[in-house]
């Protein structure tokens, strides 16, 4: 499910991001800082990964007091296969093709 | 006079306000992202609250004004809208395009109208298809007032310029308020189209809208013919009464800000579209009258225009236009500083700020 149709260059720069830790959850504000989006952007995108089944969101299970709980991020196992098939593409580009590898 | 009482209302809310809360510089972002998540689809508001809770942990007022400018940004246009189905496009372009061309033909005069109305169109139309693609509801009652009273609007305009030719020169007056009369109609549609969605429990906003703009434009008109002023000045002031009393009632029954906010706005875009309507119908059915007022016979001769009906349709439509706009904004704030002012003062130890959700 949800690997049909073709990530964006940002939507796939926001899966490699989080493929990099898959195990990892993280916040929305970490994520607009390492990648230099901005809100209107990345959130729209998560929204999309995650109707797509690619990213699952949780809220934090331990605020510190005085702070609500915050969202966070992972990939799903379906995401993290989307990351590694977007990997192999690289480097196939990257080595100008199958027919080269051999 | 009014302008004047509605800044002092709402200046005394937010020193109470601010005594309050404690943190009223924080409050500005927080405020902005709180009503744009009112812009999300309905089964968008957990991503609306996971931003609210994400901007009260950033540093520094630029980045957070960004990240609330990002979110208004996602609500109203790019949250996670499923595709907008071919044939709700072809319709929302059908309508745009056919209200364009049937003010342009109604009017030539008016092509700068007819232009901008119909990008409105277009644009309220898109942006309804996106939510209800995306599962939104409409804004019932609130939503079939507001799209009557633009169309009203709409013919009510057009009706003026056709009549009375000289009170539309053309000149660069006109269209400035051409571009306002439609920007404000294109919000008017979009929040009819259900951009704002009707409140979970019944409320008389439609109702206390229409009294207060109707009743407000009647007496305006009222007092104009028989030169007494005191009229519009005593019903206006008990149409801010009734507004400052609506929030109050409102915040003692435990609604909160953005509830409040949400109230007063709703009334006051009723309010503006009744005005409007009430106003220029009236005038069209005054036009002819005779006028006694030393002060309006001299405004007429001094204006240039050839015939005092013409001056009075000109004045009357500015005036209307310029009401689209005011009176949205003078209802929330007299709603929300009376809400404000009649709320119970927060327990100690809880933060008045909060991060509440929106919805509560």
């Amino acid at each position: 499910m949800g690997r049909g149709r073709r990530l964006s260059p940002q939507a796939a720069g926001v899966v490699r991001m989080l493929a990099d830790e898959p195990a990892r959850w993280r916040f929305g504000y970490e994520m607009l800082r390492e990648l230099g989006l901005q809100s209107g952007s990345l959130y729209p995108i998560l929204m999309r990964l995650a109707d797509r089944g690619l990213l699952e969101a949780r809220w934090e299970a331990d605020a510190p007091p005085g702070r609500p709980p915050r969202h966070l991020y992972r990939l799903t196992p379906d995401g993290l296969a989307v990351a590694a098939a977007l990997a192999g593409r690289e480097g196939l580009a990257s080595t100008g093709g199958p027919e080269a590898v051999w | 006079m009014v302008i004047l009482l509605v800044v002092a209302a709402v200046t005394v809310a937010l020193i109470v306000r601010h005594r309050r809360a404690g943190r009223f510089h924080q409050r500005g972002a927080h405020l902005v992202l709180a009503a744009a998540a009112h812009l999300f689809p309905p089964q968008r508001r957990e991503w609306a609250q996971a931003m609210l809770t994400e901007l009260d942990t950033i540093p520094g007022s630029l980045a957070r004004w960004r990240f609330a400018l990002g979110g208004a940004w996602t609500g109203l246009v790019a949250s996670g809208r499923e595709p907008v189905p071919a044939a709700g496009l072809a319709v929302v372009l059908a309508v745009a395009g056919g209200v364009g061309v049937l003010a342009y033909a109604v009017s030539p005069v008016t092509h700068v109208f007819a232009v901008a109305l119909s990008l409105v169109v277009l644009l309220a139309g898109l942006s309804s298809l996106g939510r209800r693609a995306a599962g939104g509801t409409g804004a019932g009652l609130l939503g079939v007032t507001l799209l009557t009273g633009a169309a009203a609007c709409v013919a009510l305009t057009l009706f003026g310029v056709v009549t009375y030719p000289a009170a539309t020169a053309g000149d660069g007056t006109t269209t400035v308020f051409s571009l306002m009369l439609a920007a404000a109609l294109g919000a008017y549609m979009w929040v009819g189209l259900g951009g704002w969605p009707a409140p979970a429990r019944r409320e008389a906003t439609v109702a206390v809208g229409l009294l207060l703009g109707a009743g407000w434009a009647v007496s305006g008109v009222v007092a104009d013919r028989i030169m007494a002023i005191g009229i519009t000045v005593a019903v206006g002031v008990a149409g801010l009464v009734v507004a400052g009393t609506a929030g109050a009632r409102l915040a003692r029954r435990g609604a909160s800000e953005r509830a409040l906010v949400a109230a007063g706005l709703r009334t006051g875009l009723v309010a503006g579209v009744a005005y409007f309507v009430a106003e220029m119908s009236a005038t069209y059915i005054t036009a002819s009258w005779p006028v006694h007022d030393p002060a309006v016979l001299d405004q007429f001769r001094s204006s240039g225009l050839p015939d005092f009906a013409s001056y009075l349709v000109s004045d009357n439509l500015g005036n209307s236009i310029m009401a689209l706009v005011f009176l949205p904004a003078l209802v929330l704030g007299i709603t929300w500083a009376g809400g404000v002012l009649a709320r119970p003062r927060p327990s100690p130890g809880r933060s008045a700020l909060g991060s509440q959700s929106p919805w509560e």
